[in-house]
């Protein structure tokens, strides 16, 4: 293998272009493999469970008003385990959980408190999802109550090198809860990853928790199938037949049950991730083709240089084979030392990358996700090395000796319009993310979170006087009040009847009073807050669905049928978001409570905010020690709310920074060797009158011509994309072709001045020494 | 050992069509040194490509060793090439990345020769060309006279019955042009075949004749 050593002797021979090469596959290859590993993480959720292809999610629809409402994960309470009991030659187990919502504070030991994910499931949690059980019998122990089950790593944090077995935590300093179990820590990209597992009878028997068959629709439950060759349209009729035993159907409600594979969930629970799985796709293609094509095109840039030596190769006996070969070779030493760069920038950069993408590095590159930088590095080699190879290997011997360059330009030329494209592709989505986020994070809401920090009530056993007194006391807190839910989290619904007692639709509601209305900003457009407990105050949406003027209404005096109740609407508020701009306007009733302290507190503090927030958690942590309570700030959980777009926006920035950098090289490669080619050109007409500015536009019209239509098609193919993304929101930022017209119109004006730079020296150079020179 | 009949050379573009050999007749026996003259432009190196396996003819038969050539594929004549002719061009064309020893040894790595016979080879054939002490030293280091004589050293290492010289002394003073003419016409009496381009008269005088080419045809052909 000689062909091996004259491969590395050139590549030191031009160390500076090596590295060039170099860096711009590493940044390349770097960005290119963690959005595909990110894809493949996405899409590999929940096939970490063991034989995953047998377990199935439980989905429920209501029939309400005779209609039926949109399929929904969370079931009634008694479904999986009637299905098990039903189907018992099909079903090998059932599991019922809830994740969170009953147990949302911390586990406490000792005086240390634990707030890692957990949840509520019964005994067959362990054996339906295939999940290792290292130590404890789950079947018996998670059906007695006041058990728990704990994850490798958190019994290790919370016991250390101690036996965990036996050892009695508490909830939240409430509850007593004893170890009995620990398992194997579930993998990341798994939908349903508890550090503890409680069991369901803890909660059942203190009458928390709804788990029958007459509503409480707030349960995740699967079963695992004996056999994967089951026909699951039969397996769906089965389970409707076990529904109408238990819950039949009446011409007004309704409801019905079918399977879907467990590894569904994922997507369907973020729709988002399927959209932005989609452009992920695209992003890492771009870089994928940009890498490999800007590597195309420094190497085909230098054909010029290197024709010399091709030539004394094939006078020397090579063959074209010989030449390929030797090229593909240079093309590994050049990827081998891209995939070091791209080592250096993972190991260096892996808290930043980490955060970005929101996934651990180990398991971006798990093992069974290896195949992912083995199979890129491979594309790259086929795209970035065959072409010049056979560019290289394809020049006739005879003319090795003369200036082949010219008749290469058309490959130059299309492989730069490839980067631009992509250039303005990248870009123009970048700028059209910024934008959005930027939108979503300061839109007027319709509520104003400036200094509001929300937390927990202290635990019941305190008296409201003397938890008031505390807040009273407290000189940094502006106002405070108290609500059941926030906009931010989320609201529970209800059914809204008829005056004849038929269904309506459905409504989110609350509880809260004037104070609470003032706190949050929100605004009263007519009428005026709840004050007694049976009046509401409602949203125009709500106003909207009942087909109601909103001019006129509150002149006749409307009630409404809601809770087994009429309730009197007193005011109509100004439409708010509920759980972001991710979902349509939702109708809202906001109900009377006459108790200043009920649910969860809002606080309204004075500044500075960062320091009060802190000095009231130091505060609370003193006057209520039994319990965990913790105030966070209002305006955060609203940014949080938008962390996987923020995410999304993060990939495409470091997107677009690999790319900008790659073309930058690519581009600098492309017009140092174009200046090189017409150096006599140039030259003679300085001679014949051409002053520099004349120089100048000659080669920036040169490179214009393929720099208008690529960055028109890479715009055009940003717009489609940040189209699909931006249909993830129910707003949008206006108008957005003024952002794709600036970036084009940025990239095109950095293009230029590119060139013109790099030009400057030549245009300005004596011609007589580029004419004696040639 | 050549013989030309009849051929011609045609390059052709959209536009223009530019007749470089035209029924060109011409033949070179086995221990022959023949110098080509003419003026620029008049086809002496599109001649010398031909002979040498770098490029085919339009039309004509060219017989190298009695086996017809002037049709073969670049594969083919890669083939007919390697080991058999050796090329010495006006810039040197040497590989600026390899060193002298590597330069010298190229030709014999594509003929699959083993790596201590390459050795042998490559260190007795610096020494005959007195560059033995170069050997590490890259082309840049070197002097124009000393950068022939490793480029002769390489156009001979395969021991070729034929070397093509293009100009060999155009880059070079007086002096060192002398010592490759001296070089060249030393290889010559050991038996190798050397056809030479040249502009210079005192060159051509190491020569056994001396064939005149104009505007693509051989207009004179005379012994010295």
């Amino acid at each position: 293998m000689k062909q091996l050593h004259y491969a590395w002797k050139t590549l030191m021979h031009n160390k500076g272009m090596a590295l060039t090469k170099i860096i711009s596959l590493g940044l390349g290859l770097t960005m290119c493999i963690l959005l595909f590993a990110r894809i493949d993480f996405e899409n590999s959720y929940d096939t970490c469970f063991k034989e995953h292809q047998n377990i199935y999610q439980l989905w429920m629809q209501w029939k309400l008003g005779g209609e039926l409402n949109d399929p929904q994960m969370m079931c009634v309470g008694s479904l999986a385990g009637a299905v098990m009991e039903g189907l018992p030659d099909i079903v090998e187990s059932a599991v019922t959980l809830q994740p969170g919502g009953m147990i949302g504070k911390p586990l406490k030991y000792g005086e240390s408190y634990y707030d890692e994910p957990k949840i509520l499931a019964d005994s067959l949690f362990f054996s339906t999802l295939g999940i290792e059980v290292l130590s404890g019998k789950p079947v018996e122990d998670l059906a007695q109550p006041g058990t728990v089950f704990l994850s490798e790593s958190l019994a290790k944090k919370i016991f250390g090198e101690n036996d965990p077995l036996g050892q009695q935590i508490t909830y939240n300093g409430t509850w007593f809860l004893h170890v009995r179990g620990i398992y194997r820590d579930i993998p990341d990209n798994a939908s349903i990853r508890p550090q503890a597992v409680i069991s369901l009878p803890t909660v059942l028997l203190r009458g928390i928790g709804n788990h029958s068959w007459d509503g409480g629709d707030s349960w995740y439950e699967y079963i695992r199938l004996k056999d994967k060759d089951v026909d699951i349209d039969l397996l769906n009729k089965n389970i409707n037949k076990i529904i109408q035993q238990h819950a039949p159907d009446t011409d007004d409600v309704g409801l019905y049950a079918f399977v879907r594979p467990i590894t569904d969930a994922h997507a369907e629970m973020n729709e988002d991730v399927r959209r932005i799985n989609t452009i992920m796709w695209v992003l890492a293609i771009t870089l994928l083709f940009i890498a490999s094509l800007n590597y195309s095109l420094i190497s085909i840039s230098s054909l010029n240089r290197r024709a010399k030596a091709i030539g004394v190769h094939k006078c020397s006996g090579a063959g074209s084979g010989s030449i390929f070969t030797m090229f593909l070779l240079e093309t590994l030493f050049i990827l081998i030392g891209a995939a070091a760069v791209m080592a250096l920038l993972i190991l260096n950069f892996s808290d930043f990358i980490e955060y970005s993408l929101s996934t651990p590095i180990s398991s971006l590159f798990a093992a069974g996700r290896l195949w992912i930088p083995v199979a890129v590095i491979s594309g790259v080699l086929i795209l970035g090395g065959i072409l010049p190879g056979h560019i290289f290997a394809s020049v006739p011997v005879s003319q090795v000796f003369r200036r082949v360059t010219e008749r290469k330009r058309s490959w130059k030329r299309a492989l730069l319009f490839i980067e631009f494209s992509g250039v303005a592709f990248i870009c123009s989505l970048l700028c059209v993310m910024f934008a959005q986020y930027r939108y979503v994070v300061s839109k007027d809401k319709g509520y104003d979170l400036t200094r509001l920090a929300t937390g927990p009530l202290p635990s019941v056993y305190d008296s409201s006087d003397a938890v008031l007194a505390v807040y009273r006391g407290l000189p940094y807190v502006e106002k405070f009040s108290s609500s059941i839910y926030t906009p931010l989290t989320g609201y529970s619904g209800e059914i809204v009847y008829k005056e004849d007692h038929g269904t309506n639709f459905s409504t989110r509601y609350d509880y809260g009073n004037k104070e609470y209305l003032d706190i949050m900003g929100m605004t009263i457009l007519q009428g005026r807050a709840p004050e007694k407990t049976d009046e509401v105050i409602a949203n125009q949406t709500f106003i909207r669905y009942m087909g109601w003027d909103e001019k006129t209404v509150l002149t006749e005096n409307p009630t409404i049928i809601a809770y087994d109740q009429r309730v009197r609407i007193t005011g109509i508020l100004k439409d708010f978001t509920i759980n972001g701009f991710f979902s349509e306007q939702q109708p809202f009733i906001m109900y009377y409570h006459p108790y200043p302290l009920k649910g969860q507190m809002v606080m309204k503090l004075k500044e500075p905010f960062e320091e009060n927030l802190n000095r009231l958690n130091e505060d609370m942590a003193e006057a209520f020690p039994a319990g965990h309570i913790e105030f966070k700030s209002m305006e955060r959980m609203n940014e949080e709310l938008y962390k996987d777009v923020k995410v999304f926006r993060d990939m495409t920035l470091l997107a677009a920074i690999a790319v900008i950098m790659i073309t930058v090289m690519g581009l600098v490669g492309f017009v140092k060797d174009e200046i090189n080619r017409r150096s006599k050109e140039i030259a003679i007409r300085k001679v014949n009158g051409a002053e520099t500015a004349d120089i100048l536009r000659l080669m920036s019209g040169d490179i214009l011509k393929v720099a208008l239509p690529a960055v028109a098609i890479g715009t055009a193919i940003a717009a489609w994309a940040g189209d699909i993304w931006l249909n993830i929101f129910t707003v949008r930022v206006d108008n957005l072709w003024i952002y794709y017209t600036l970036t084009a119109m940025t990239i095109l004006i950095i293009i230029l001045a590119s060139v013109a730079l790099l030009s400057w020296q030549t245009a300005r150079e004596n011609p007589s020494k580029s004419l004696k020179s040639e | 050992m050549i013989q030309i009949e009849k051929l011609d050379k045609v390059f052709r573009t959209d536009e223009v069509e530019t007749v470089a050999l035209n029924n060109v007749n011409f033949n070179v026996d086995k221990g022959e040194f023949v110098a080509v003259m003419g003026p620029s432009g008049c086809g002496k190196s599109t001649l010398l490509n031909i002979l040498g396996l770098l490029d085919n003819p339009s039309s004509g038969s060219y017989r190298l060793n009695d086996t017809e050539v002037a049709s073969l594929k670049e594969k083919e004549r890669t083939r007919l090439r390697k080991g058999k002719i050796g090329f010495v061009f006006q810039s040197f064309n040497l590989i600026d990345e390899l060193n002298v020893y590597e330069n010298v040894e190229l030709p014999l790595t594509y003929l699959g020769v083993p790596a201590s016979e390459r050795k042998r080879r490559v260190n007795d054939m610096l020494k005959r060309m007195n560059i033995g002490h170069r050997a590490k030293h890259f082309p840049q280091q070197l002097s124009g006279g000393q950068q022939q004589r490793v480029a002769i050293a390489r156009a001979v290492i395969t021991e070729p019955g034929l070397i093509l010289a293009d100009e060999p002394t155009g880059n070079l003073d007086s002096k060192n042009g002398a010592e490759v003419m001296e070089l060249l016409t030393e290889l010559n009496r050991q038996g190798t075949t050397i056809v030479m381009v040249t502009h210079s008269k005192h060159d051509a005088g190491y020569a056994h004749r001396v064939v005149h080419l104009f505007d693509g045809s051989i207009v004179a052909n005379i012994p010295n």
